[in-house]
């Protein structure tokens, strides 16, 4: 408990935060912080007063406060998740301890480097591809979709690039070449767009021995994804495309479109 | 891939990852089983060649 101004005690809540200043340090510590408690906070809510009041060294990552951006991944209790979506209501009375997230190297503190997952990200070609003299010109409008057709992709677009499905993937850990789930949500997201028609530049990646086939379906991404993409369903659709598309390179290896 | 950076810190990995959280043992022991259904195949294996 805290003394408040008008004196009366307030409840606080224990905080064990990852600290790593590489200036100062060679090794990692947890450092403990007492905050405030409001039932309507949460854990980035503790960890900019502590950022705001008790210690102005703490860095961690943060933005829209709600859940939309993907900033603010970190590991409570040895969970993956968002700290603007984590109430400190469900961990209270008990200490919280917060890390980076896992299977990335620690900046400082809490701030993991980006540029690994930004580079699978890029791997997948996140973009829409069409074959060469089949752009469709300004004079021809845009290109038109049904709702079947959005549907089919439209909740691999949900992504937002927490890297929480990263962070929750032991293989990721065991494999560090391993293309991902994010990724391989994304490539899906672009495979079954009917717009596109990059599927067999994707797959090359997909289908590839650090592709989806790393992948052993421990199903842990889906179930800390904020956004409910289902990256593992996802991973298992990419494998059943590449294996289908493995089977017909064998049976008529004529019929395979040239590529860009 | 590219490299982290020089002072960046990269934690490793324990051999006990899996008993980090129930969801990794579950996990293992899934992947465990396939263990003594290959040993099950084998004995098959072995048996129906001895019945030729």
């Amino acid at each position: 408990m805290a003394a408040s101004e008008n004196g009366r005690s307030e409840p606080t809540i224990a905080l064990d935060v990852f600290r790593y200043r590489p200036d100062q340090e060679a090794e990692p510590t947890f450092q403990r912080y007492d905050v405030p408690y409001r039932r309507d906070w949460v854990v980035l809510d503790a960890l900019n007063y502590i950022k705001d009041h008790i210690d102005g060294t703490l860095s961690y990552r943060w933005s829209c406060r709600m859940g939309v951006c993907g900033s603010c991944g970190v590991i409570v209790n040895g969970v993956p998740v968002l700290s603007c979506a984590r109430f400190l209501r469900d961990y209270y009375p008990n200490p919280i301890r917060i890390a980076p997230l896992d299977h990335f190297p620690v900046e400082r503190d809490l701030m993991i480097e980006m540029e690994s997952f930004l580079e699978r990200l890029k791997s997948i070609h996140p973009w829409i591809i069409r074959r060469e003299g089949e752009e469709r010109s300004l004079d021809d409008g845009e290109h038109r979709q049904s709702p079947n057709q959005l549907a089919r992709f439209k909740q691999f677009s949900m992504c937002i690039n927490c890297m929480l499905c990263y962070s929750a993937c032991p293989v990721m850990a065991l494999e560090p070449g391993f293309l991902g789930p994010a990724a391989a949500a994304l490539g899906m997201r672009y495979i079954l767009d009917s717009r596109d028609q990059g599927k067999d530049e994707r797959l090359d990646v997909i289908s590839s021995h650090d592709g989806a086939w790393q992948c052993t379906f421990v199903g842990e991404c889906s179930t800390v994804c904020p956004k409910d993409v289902d990256p593992a369903g996802a991973l298992q659709q990419a494998k059943v495309l590449g294996a289908i598309e493995w089977y017909k390179s064998l049976l008529w290896p004529w019929g395979r479109r040239k590529k860009k | 891939m590219s490299q982290p950076a020089r002072n960046a810190y990269m934690p490793t990995l324990p051999r006990t990852w899996w008993l980090k959280r129930w969801v990794y043992t579950r996990f293992m022991i899934r992947e465990i089983t396939a263990v003594f259904v290959a040993a099950y195949v084998v004995e098959l294996v072995i048996l129906i060649s001895r019945l030729a």
